[in-house]
């Protein structure tokens, strides 16, 4: 699991937060309803997620509910694994 | 259980029967009194009921070792806390009281909400958090179709239930999925045909809005959902998200998404949610009170605009009429906290965005995500075998083309039919085709990411101002081709007559604006454009909030009150006096007035205050216009229609007779009889009598109130006068009428020609010549006959010639009035000028001020009876919502006042008779 989540916050950094302190990025920073995540940055995310875990994700699952924190994320791809 | 235990139980359980048996018992004895016992099941007795349950809840609960030592906890724990505890109820307590009476202060958006809904969720949202957690749904529930009950009449709120309840079982029937969603389909259909009148429903039209608001666009996030549901949802939750308690008096309501609304309730402390309600509720008070201070005193109607401070000022303000549809949402969401669903903001800083992305991001944020959830990732996932930018290209158009589909279909359901302008599909084509280039351009160079709070330098300050400005104007300039009826008006609004170089006094209430917005820009961009990684930014502690929201509300609340607002000036107390009810403008009066509903999609849609009133309206057959009827004929000339004499029908559901003379008056001998001083009325619907009965014009009360006919205040002391008021008005005609009809007047012999006005009458004498030329009939005033052939009037009139003849409307009114007041003076009579306010219309003293000039410069006697409603709700005085010609009461007070200055000007009323006596030209009486 945090192998997973080191994954996914290394990418969220340095694909849309680069620069920025990592230590700021904890694992319940709220990322699509601060607006961090948008629609075209869900979407790369979500490609990244599935070439590099190998899963695949639905399109009811690109959403708040499941990509909202590095928690939720690491859950969803838990759960696929 | 303990001894202590049983008794608090038992004591709630007591008091909450007793509570609950209250209301019913009355209701009980009402039924003994009359059938209509249920009807006087009102709110506060709802309240109670609602108590009753609550305290029964939590006295069952406290049977539960679970529940009581949770009191005992609480008991035993530190004062400090428990002294916490009630600080923060005993504030949220405080500042709900004071919201209240803000909100019916200000008469806040529509009587429905202020008089029921309002203290029904306000006192409702208490005993809600008094009952146990667990049953808290259920009560939200009962509140939320306690609401229904509240608004409708007992039987449309049954079927509005039921339909309902119908709906949300389709969804769940042991059928496969794609059946259920084949159902609900269906039963859309069914719905729609009777929407438009092509099935018989046995509910009134009146639930139409609301039963389309709940399910219109909820349904399709639920079924969404529902398909992918992990945890299965109680029967409390799937009703009580679609049975939200404020979208009974809100028809426009926020898409507020099923897995949000699950997933927020109570997911923080509650007083926390709480406080955020209300001060989200306030926020949006303040811009339901800033939309009405655009809607009176900064919009203006598309065909005034004439210079280039105009053309600002109109798109200026027709954006800025958005914050009601965001004062709404801000209520409505608030609101629902106040239950527990902490759900996210609806708008952020909209005004402020810095691109079109930006801009499509924080405003109706809910729309935005209800589109991205059913529509953009559905077709972005099915599409990325392309690539990413192409997927994403489809996708937004996608977004775009249901956006602008669904915008109508929410019409649809609102009013019966189904608008497709080219206005409304250039918009949402050229939103479409800006944000696709703006989204490419983000996705090639991407977007500058912040964590924590901006760094600003001057420089980076003064880009992002120039961004929100440029940002703005383009969004303005867009959105009045989105107001505008038809492309063609939208091109000629930017045909300008004149350019104010230097901006007039006009312009300051769009130079007020534009400093709001250059202050507002220097603040630093919420988290939509800066991005906060290190969690929530330092907020205020609890109490400090409360305390600021408590002074903010008191101050507003103080300002509004109608004994403190007059002392702060009689201008700013009437524009104080006049922000405290929700009234139409003037032209939105005018235009409900004249009853030119077919026109209202075209040029209202969510931003005007008309569709609202419209969608009350009942059939046309049921309220009909007065030239639908066989009460007027057409002349086929610029008169364009006469009463038929001696007609007699039923009207509104009243009374309506014409006298020989083709008046709608008592009859009247065409020869003045000796001693008989006769007055002559000539004016427009208000003035004939629009829906009431024949004796209850104010015209006939003025008239039997000179002549102390049983009148108390009765005839003028000493005066042998008898006083006739021949009343020539009739309904939608204008001052180019009255002076076509000035012969047949005079041929009366009236001492006195009263010609009265509201306001609207030279943009309406513009629309008759526009009108009568369309109509092919030729304009016999030489006049405005000239002036229309100036402006390029043709028989199928462009927006640019109705424009330019308007320009002069204020000028040839004038003429029109000279011209009156020389014939009636040549002919030894006196000509009368006065102001007949229209009720919920709202015209300023200066404009009244400025009209009475004009009309004494212009030969006439002026009076002044603009004040008749003063001291009254004006609400109460109008004939229908729909239909805002005074009612009887209101007639009353036009009497009342149009006597009083009647007796207070000896001009008019004349010591003697005149002693003149005129034979009419021989004439066939059925003519005239």
């Amino acid at each position: 699991m945090d192998d997973v989540k080191s994954v996914v916050k290394h990418y969220l950094l340095e694909t849309f937060l680069p620069g920025e302190d990592p230590a700021a990025l904890t694992d319940t920073t709220q990322l699509v309803s601060t607006g961090i995540l948008d629609s075209l940055s869900t979407m790369r995310l979500v490609t990244f997620l599935e070439e590099r875990f190998g899963i695949r994700v639905a399109a009811h699952e690109a959403t708040v509910d499941y990509l909202n924190t590095v928690d939720s994320i690491v859950e969803l791809v838990q759960s696929k694994r | 259980m303990s001894s202590r235990q049983r008794l608090l139980a038992t004591g709630l359980l007591a008091a909450g029967a007793a509570a609950v048996a209250l209301p019913l018992a009355l209701v009980v004895r009402d039924l003994t009194r009359g059938p209509d016992a249920l009807a006087g099941f009102g709110v506060y007795r709802i309240l109670v009921l609602a108590l009753g349950g609550a305290l029964l809840a939590r006295g069952a609960d406290l049977g539960s070792a679970d529940a009581w030592n949770h009191v005992r906890s609480w008991w035993a724990g530190s004062a400090e806390d428990r002294r916490a505890r009630i600080g923060h109820t005993a504030g949220i307590v405080a500042q709900l009281v004071l919201l209240l009476l803000l909100i019916r202060t200000f008469e806040i958006e529509n009587p429905a909400f202020w008089k029921l809904i309002a203290p029904l969720a306000l006192g409702g949202c208490v005993i809600h958090h008094l009952t146990p957690p667990r049953h808290r749904l259920s009560m939200f529930l009962f509140l939320s179709l306690a609401a229904i009950w509240l608004v409708f009449d007992a039987s449309d709120a049954l079927w509005l239930i039921a339909v309902g309840v119908a709906l949300v079982a389709l969804c769940h029937l042991p059928i496969p999925f794609w059946a259920r969603v084949a159902a609900v389909a269906v039963s859309a259909a069914a719905l729609a045909a009777a929407r438009v009148g092509r099935l018989p429903v046995p509910w009134s039209r009146a639930i139409w809005p609301i039963l389309g608001s709940i399910f219109m666009f909820r349904m399709i996030v639920y079924l969404y959902d529902l398909r992918h549901e992990k945890v299965p949802a109680t029967w409390q939750q799937r009703l009580a998200y679609f049975f939200l308690l404020p979208n009974v008096v809100f028809p426009l309501f926020p898409v507020v998404d099923y897995s949000a609304f699950r997933r927020t309730y109570y997911d923080a402390e509650d007083y926390r949610i709480y406080q955020r309600g209300i001060e989200w509720i306030f926020r949006g008070v303040l811009q339901l009170i800033l939309y009405r201070v655009v809607y009176q005193y900064l919009v203006i109607p598309q065909g005034d605009v004439r210079t280039g401070v105009d053309i600002a000022r109109f798109i200026v303000s027709n954006f800025l009429l958005y914050v009601r549809v965001s004062g709404q949402f801000h209520m409505i969401i608030g609101l629902l906290h106040l239950f527990g669903f902490h759900l996210p903001e609806t708008h952020r800083k909209y005004f402020l965005a810095s691109s079109f992305t930006d801009f499509w991001r924080r405003i109706n944020i809910y729309w935005k995500d209800f589109m991205t959830k059913v529509i953009y990732y559905p077709v972005q996932f099915r599409l990325r075998r392309l690539g990413e930018r192409p997927a994403m290209v489809l996708a937004t158009l996608a977004v775009f083309v249901t956006t602008w589909a669904l915008h109508s279909y929410q019409w649809f359901w609102l009013l019966g039919s189904f608008p497709v302008t080219i206005t409304d599909t250039l918009f949402w084509g050229v939103l479409a085709g800006v944000l696709v280039v703006n989204s490419l351009h983000e996705a090639r160079h991407g977007r500058k990411r912040t964590l924590g709070a901006r760094t600003w330098t001057p420089r980076t300050l003064a880009l992002q101002s120039l961004k929100v400005a440029a940002t703005f104007v383009a969004i303005s300039v867009l959105w009045s081709l989105w107001m505008s009826p038809t492309f063609a008006d939208w091109v000629a609004l930017w045909s300008v007559q004149r350019v104010a170089l230097a901006p007039g006094k006009d312009a300051l209430p769009l130079m007020l604006v534009g400093v709001v917005l250059a202050t507002a820009s220097t603040v630093p961009p919420g988290p939509g454009s800066a991005r906060r990684l290190s969690g929530p930014a330092r907020e205020p502690s609890f109490a400090w909030r409360v305390a600021i929201s408590i002074a903010s509300i008191a101050g507003i609340l103080i300002v509004g009150q109608p004994s403190i607002a007059p002392r702060l000036g009689s201008r700013l107390g009437h524009t104080i006096a006049s922000l405290r009810t929700s009234e139409l403008n003037k032209a939105d009066a005018t235009q409900l007035q004249r009853g030119y509903y077919e026109d209202l999609m075209g040029v209202s849609r969510f931003n005007s205050q008309l569709w609202e009133a419209y969608m009350q309206r009942p059939p046309a057959e049921a309220w009909p216009k007065l030239d639908e009827t066989d009460a007027v004929r057409p002349t086929n000339d610029f008169l364009k229609n006469e009463f038929v004499p001696n007609a007699r029908l039923n009207f509104l559901g009243q009374v309506l007779t014409v006298n020989r003379w083709g008046m709608r008056d008592r009859d009247y001998e065409r020869m003045k009889p000796p001693g008989v001083r006769r007055i002559a009325l000539v004016g427009v619907s208000i003035d004939m009598g629009w829906g009431v009965g024949d004796e209850e014009s104010y015209e006939a009360l003025t008239e039997k109130r000179l002549n102390g006919d049983g009148v108390a205040g009765g005839r003028p002391a000493k005066s042998p006068v008898r006083y006739e008021i021949l009343n020539f008005s009739i309904a939608a005609h204008t001052v180019a009428q009255h002076l076509l009809n000035l012969d047949r007047v005079l041929s009366f012999a009236p001492d006195v020609v009263m010609i009265p006005a509201n306001g609207a009458d030279a943009s309406m004498m513009i629309d008759h010549v526009v009108e009568r030329r369309a109509a092919g009939v030729p304009i016999s005033i030489d006049t405005l006959r000239s002036a229309a052939d100036a402006a390029g009037l043709a028989p199928a009139p462009s927006p640019e010639a109705r424009k330019r003849l308007a320009a002069h409307q204020d000028e040839l009114l004038q003429w029109l009035y000279v011209a009156i007041a020389k014939r009636v003076r040549e002919r030894g009579a006196l000509p009368v000028w006065y102001f007949v306010p229209v009720p919920n219309m709202v015209v300023s003293p200066e404009e009244i001020r400025k009209l009475s000039d004009r009309a004494a410069q212009a030969g006439f006697e002026v009076l002044d009876i603009s004040d008749a409603y003063s001291g009254h709700d004006v609400a109460q005085l109008r004939l229908r919502e729909f239909d805002r010609h005074p009612n009887v009461r209101g007639h009353q007070l036009l009497a009342d006042r149009l006597y009083r200055a009647l007796r207070d000007n000896p001009k008019i009323l004349g010591a003697q008779p005149s002693g003149r006596v005129t034979i009419p030209p021989p004439a066939d009486p059925s003519r005239n």
